[in-house]
């Protein structure tokens, strides 16, 4: 999703380091329900707009 | 940066590998000084105490997070209570076997004293363990 903001500052925004923003991204690093809550919130999206696994193994119900 | 939780994490385990290092690491010096080059506790004391502070701080911060006595293997209740009372007897008899094939005693009472000195220490520590377990239990489940 493009909002226009770059990973470092979200990163700002939500008090972690822009790795740790480009390590989700990547689906390299797993958030706490805290920080993912922090991330839905700073970007403007629910949880299952940013975490849903878009694979078939996972069928959205 | 400093609520960072993958940097946090990430820096937990790299102490936690470094610890287990310097523990195992210690714990070798101290068989080798004792069993290779023959030296005795009291000649060996200053690194002993490090090791014996360190190990006794991890065992009081595991009892602090509720972690059963015999982690990793799954038991019972009943199979802590056996263990807490196994276990103590296992190192008194560990004591006996150190005392008496390495160091040469034959003194039926310095083995008898090792054996329950150890045995008795050994049981202090997992009644203190299995009472801060308890109240962890009781305030946070």
């Amino acid at each position: 999703m493009d909002l226009g903001l770059t990973q470092e500052e979200l990163a700002e925004q939500v008090g972690v380091t822009r790795q740790t923003i480009g390590l989700i991204e990547k689906e390299k690093y797993n958030p706490t329900i805290s920080l993912a809550l922090s991330l839905s919130e700073a970007l403007g999206k629910s949880l299952d707009d940013l975490f849903w696994m878009e694979t078939s193994k996972h069928e959205k119900r | 940066m400093k609520k960072d939780e993958r940097l946090n994490a990430s820096v937990k385990v790299a102490n936690s590998l470094g610890y287990v290092l310097f523990w195992y690491g210690i714990f070798a010096v101290l068989l080798y000084r004792w069993f290779i080059l023959d030296l005795t506790l009291i000649e060996t004391i200053d690194i002993f105490l490090v090791w014996i502070v360190a190990s006794l701080v991890q065992f009081m911060a595991l009892a602090s997070k509720g972690i059963p006595i015999t982690y990793p293997i799954d038991t019972t209740r009943k199979e802590q209570k056996y263990f807490t009372f196994l276990l103590p007897i296992v190192a008194g008899a560990l004591s006996v076997i150190i005392l008496w094939v390495f160091r040469e005693v034959t003194e039926v009472r310095r083995l008898l004293g090792g054996f329950f000195l150890t045995g008795f220490a050994t049981l202090t520590l997992l009644i203190i363990y299995r009472i801060i377990v308890h109240y962890w239990e009781q305030k946070n489940t």
